[in-house]
């Protein structure tokens, strides 16, 4: 096997901010991703807060499809303007849209953490409000672990403001350990493109080599360090883990994101844009939040076409997101307190008349931008389709409605084909699954089980199993 | 008088001018050099002798949780107690920019991984660890700032006239001010191999550049400069080296000086005397005034201001500059704390104002240009809770918010046991004509309502006593064609208190023990970098005790690094 070193990043060695060119790209058009006889499936789980607007009490339904069954571009054009998942009408073909899915835990405190600690983990929660953690591993945990290469980790992005009460919440790498994430977009970039070697694959395997084998000799100093410092018999158990995490992470990524796809070019990335939003840190004002998710889907689509891994998360807005959207050109209160339809965090206030509409136009705004996100991955030809083909790309919300924070009958909308592997094309109501059958059935359908059905992901508390029904 | 012992012997808090005497549960104040009165004189010089007076003696438990309960404030977090802390991004940049003649690292910082949030502050230990995409992230940094220093001559020159020419003083000399203790033979025998391989590895034929390049990627990923350690036994002082590693990483937010080190060699920090010096030199400089402007915006949340906005029908006034004016304005105000020696007290009820042409009109005083102008306020703007930044925010486009004033001020200054809303709660019914905003949320949550619990006991009277102020924190005197009513009474841990108004709010408040202790916990958890408990319940008397005894902010922060919590080996 070819080995593969990583180089340093370029904005370290540019001064303050300054874009460094990245030739790499230029010697990796030639080469594939993946041999040819590979059918990778790349997974990316999108979660969004504060709940879609659908039939809930005396809610409207603005959201779900008028009916299950096939899904076709002309059917879902014609709702368009009253059903937001109309926006996705182009994609039809590509798309699995699932009702009935449910948290297996009830709520015992704040919905929202609540909510994010379940999204992806189907695990009971421990501690509630702004200190919840899951008690269980994230999907793309498990992905990462079967699929990447040792110790390449999934990408863990964000878009939003992170108002301080719950920021990041929904991959967790260990049970209560919450996996930090990237909001600003350029750094992502930077990150990826540093996980190519300085010879680049343009083939000088001299200089890899070297770089490997100094690597290799600065380890050996930095883990002699660290094992002196894990012999003390002081440390206690948590010390111990958390030495031993940084221990194993000194091991280099040999066989880490060998190669590129065909298609891997930065052509198309908003690079401006990203700069742009990394000056000031202007990605994490107020306003900016479906720009710079925009930008991040187009950074998993690279990503993924790069081979850099096989997994990604994007959480759009924290725990209670109070992003002021624009509706028609004009300010709105913040949106937690739209989604709560009451100008409150909490449970009393002013109501506001206009927050269903209000809402209605976010998930609108929300949908686009997951259409947009599904055009970056349609882009990239891969084999004889596209990324979008060999994907998954789910989308989903903390909670179900918004007043309610409803655990019930949560907005599943997964888009890519998975290699084929998914019954794509349809509106299906599983009327009331725990999530951890979706994601039993998704890493089935990601080859997490390589090849067998994957029956317990999750909570032991629930029943496991797949839902066959997703499956093509 | 058992709860007195404990206060002497487990503390050894030093209070300081303005805060002695010996009343109710009050620490008694240290004599002359920080010893408590009747105790032991300071042992000999030494980095691992004990403190005076011994190990510190187990807390008990039930007694702590008695002490807590007095106090009013509920300390209930889940320190680790870890032993070796990461340093923040904030703290890495801090002291590689003293180390190191490069300016980058400030925005080198900006693209490490961030850390999840555990609780008000950033330098939790919680969150302090290395995950892979980290390590990554710090290898990057390291291989780039070795190689900008190495390969450029003029930088070289510099870095090796400051640490030493060859291989061994340079090991020594930056290895000590970079892991904050001498390098140990073993270490450095390691460093020198590596050093000595330099040409060979890197391609170079300059041994001294190669090898200086070689050694500063090591030793910049190297744990031993990656993390703060407490290796002594329980209940036992930390060393000398690793007091001089917390004191300075703690009060300034960066690694410790060679002035602080020498302090360390000769021991000076075994002994209350230098101990007391070192700290009050670090209290006296710029990163010190920075590090608590840090601590009060944290605490006040100040980063969520950007998220301001008004309806442009209702406050046409209201723009961009005036949202950042407001901004300014607060961050003035609580920098201020520093220079002016303010008490907790003052930060609660001064009425010293940052004004300029955008914000003078809301406070009806007078200020030209958008420079900041230092005024006195009106009798009605006690403290921060009444300046335009804390009550804009907490509003909606149009309205006041009592009920965000009233949680914000409760969970940050008040330390009240407020559960999370439930969900599902029905929205405030529309304004009957002639109903104020008061009656009208009263009406909803307070006496006799599903809200009576949180809202009409705790939340309510203290949001309701800012009343008089609109949505960009102008003073009204009628709500809706009705007199105001910013009268109330607030539940204290001593006993309800009455008040009319927010600026009679916060003198009561200043008053309150209660507040005084929940500012020391927090202060605390900021400090000590690790949530607070009730086993630190002692550690939050003692620190409130002072406070309320009018102790400068400033001074309490000495008070906390005098404490046993900070010096003594805490958890296990």
């Amino acid at each position: 096997m070819r080995t593969k070193s990583l180089s340093r990043r370029s904005w370290l060695v540019g001064s303050a901010g300054v874009a460094v060119g990245l030739p790499f790209l230029e010697g990796l058009q030639s080469r594939s991703a993946w041999a040819q006889d590979e059918d990778p499936v790349f997974s990316l789980y999108i979660v969004t807060a504060n709940g879609v607007v659908q039939r809930f009490g005396s809610e409207p339904e603005h959201f779900w499809p008028s009916q299950t069954g096939p899904l076709t571009t002309a059917s879902m054009e014609a709702e368009a303007a009253d059903r937001a998942t109309g926006i996705l009408s182009e994609y039809a073909d590509s798309l699995l849209i699932v009702s009935g899915i449910d948290y297996p835990f009830r709520s015992t405190g704040c919905g929202h953490a609540q909510g994010f600690c379940q999204s992806l983990t189907a695990a009971k929660v421990n501690g509630t409000d702004n200190k919840a953690m899951s008690s269980g591993v994230s999907v793309d945990t498990v992905i990462a672990e079967a699929l990447n290469p040792a110790g390449v980790e999934p990408l863990t992005l964000y878009s939003g403001l992170k108002a301080g009460y719950i920021n990041e919440r929904i991959s967790f790498s260990a049970p209560d350990q919450v996996r930090s994430a990237e909001g600003n977009p350029w750094n992502v970039y930077q990150r990826l493109t540093g996980l190519v070697s300085p010879g680049g694959d343009s083939g000088d395997e001299n200089l890899a080599g070297q770089l490997a084998a100094r690597r290799q000799s600065v380890n050996d100093v930095v883990g002699e360090e660290l094992q002196a410092i894990l012999n003390r018999p002081e440390l206690s158990q948590d010390d111990r883990l958390r030495l031993e995490q940084h221990f194993e992470s000194l091991r280099e990524l040999e066989n880490g994101m060998v190669g590129m796809a065909l298609s891997c070019t930065e052509e198309g990335l908003s690079l401006d844009e990203m700069q742009a939003l990394d000056s000031g840190d202007a990605f994490r004002r107020d306003g900016v939040i479906e720009e710079v998710a925009a930008l991040q889907l187009q950074l998993a689509a690279f990503a993924f076409a790069c081979n850099a891994t096989r997994v990604a998360t994007l959480q759009i807005g924290d725990g209670t997101d109070s992003t002021r959207y624009e509706v028609n050109g004009q300010p709105t209160e913040r949106f937690h307190w739209i989604s709560h339809r009451i100008k409150s965090d909490g449970n009393s206030g002013e109501s506001i008349p206009e927050a269903v509409e209000w809402h209605t136009a976010i998930d609108r705004i929300r949908m686009e931008t997951f259409r947009n996100g599904i055009a970056e991955f349609n882009k990239y030809a891969v084999g004889n389709g596209t990324l979008l083909d060999q994907s998954i790309m789910m989308w989903t919300n903390q909670v179900a409605t918004g007043p309610a924070h409803s655990f019930s009958n949560l907005p599943i909308i997964i888009a890519g084909k998975a290699g084929g592997r998914l019954a794509t094309g349809q509106y299906i109501d599983v009327d009331g699954q725990t999530n951890n059958k979706l994601y039993n059935t998704l890493l089935t359908a990601a080859g997490v089980g390589g090849g067998a059905p994957v029956e317990d992901f999750g909570s032991s508390e629930v029943s496991g199993g797949v839902l066959s029904e997703l499956l093509a | 008088m058992k709860a007195k012992k404990f206060y002497a012997g487990a503390l050894g808090l030093a209070l300081l001018a303005g805060c002695s005497g010996d009343v109710g549960n009050e620490p008694p104040a240290l004599g002359p050099g920080g010893v408590p009165p009747g105790q032991n004189p300071p042992p000999p010089v030494g980095s691992d002798m004990p403190l005076p007076g011994g190990p510190a003696p187990a807390i008990d438990d039930a007694e702590a949780a008695a002490v807590e309960s007095d106090l009013g404030v509920q300390l209930n977090g889940t320190p680790l107690y870890a032993r070796l802390v990461r340093l923040t991004h904030e703290q890495w940049a801090n002291t590689l920019s003293d180390l190191l003649p490069l300016d980058t690292f400030g925005e080198m910082a900006r693209r490490l991984t961030t850390d999840p949030l555990s609780g008000l502050f950033p330098n939790n230990e919680q969150a302090l660890f290395v995950t892979p995409g980290l390590r990554l992230d710090y290898r990057t940094a390291a291989e780039s700032i070795a190689e900008q220093l190495t390969t450029d001559p003029t930088l070289l020159s510099s870095l090796l006239s400051k640490y030493g020419q060859d291989a061994e003083s340079f090991i020594q000399n930056f290895g000590k001010l970079a892991y904050r203790r001498p390098v140990a033979p073993e270490e450095q025998a390691r460093l020198a191999a590596l050093y000595a391989r330099g040409n060979e590895l890197l391609g170079g034929t300059d041994p001294t550049a190669t090898g200086t390049q070689l050694v500063l990627e090591a030793m910049l990923q190297s744990p031993n400069f990656l993390y703060r350690s407490e290796m002594s036994a329980p209940g036992t002082p930390l060393s000398d080296y690793e007091l001089a590693a917390k004191l300075a990483l703690q009060l300034t937010q960066r690694g410790p000086d060679a002035e602080l080190l020498a302090a360390a060699d000769q021991g000076m920090l075994s002994t209350p005397e230098g101990y007391r010096a070192q700290a009050q030199r670090l209290l006296g400089s710029d990163s010190a005034r920075q590090n608590l402007l840090s601590y009060h915006s944290y605490l006040i949340g100040l980063s969520r201001y950007d998220t301001i906005e008004k309806a442009e029908t209702v406050f046409p006034e209201f723009s961009e500059e005036l949202r950042a004016s407001m901004i300014m304005e607060a961050e003035t105000y609580l920098d201020a704390a520093y220079e002016r020696n303010w008490t907790l007290t003052d930060l609660l009820t001064s009425r010293t104002g940052f004004v300029n042409e955008q914000t003078a009109s809301l406070y009806g005083v007078q200020a030209s240009g958008a420079e900041l102008q230092e005024v006195s306020l009106p009798e009605d703007r006690a403290g921060f809770f009444t300046r335009v930044g804390f009550l804009s925010y907490n509003a909606s486009m149009r309205d006041p918010d009592p009920i965000h004033r009233g949680v914000d001020i409760n969970d940050r200054f008040l330390c009240s046991p407020i559960p999370a809303p439930p969900a599902n709660v029905p929205a405030l019914p529309d304004f009957e004509p002639g109903q104020t905003n008061r009656q009208r949320v009263d009406a909803h949550s307070g006496p006799g309502t599903c809200g009576a619990g949180c809202h009409a006991v705790f939340i309510n009277p203290v949001g309701f006593a800012f009343e008089n102020y609109d949505a960009i924190g102008r003073w009204r005197d009628i709500d809706n064609g009705q007199e105001i009513d910013a009268s109330g009474s607030y539940p204290f841990a001593t006993g309800a208190l009455e008040f009319n108004g927010a600026a009679n709010l916060m003198q009561v408040m200043s008053t309150s023990r209660q507040v005084h202790a929940c500012y020391a916990s927090h202060m605390l958890q900021y400090v000590l970098g690790r949530d607070v408990a009730t086993r630190d319940a002692f550690s939050v008397a003692a620190v409130e005790a002072a406070s309320s005894a009018g102790s400068s902010v400033n001074d309490l922060l000495l008070s906390v690094v005098e404490s046993d919590a900070f010096r003594v080996r805490q958890g296990q």
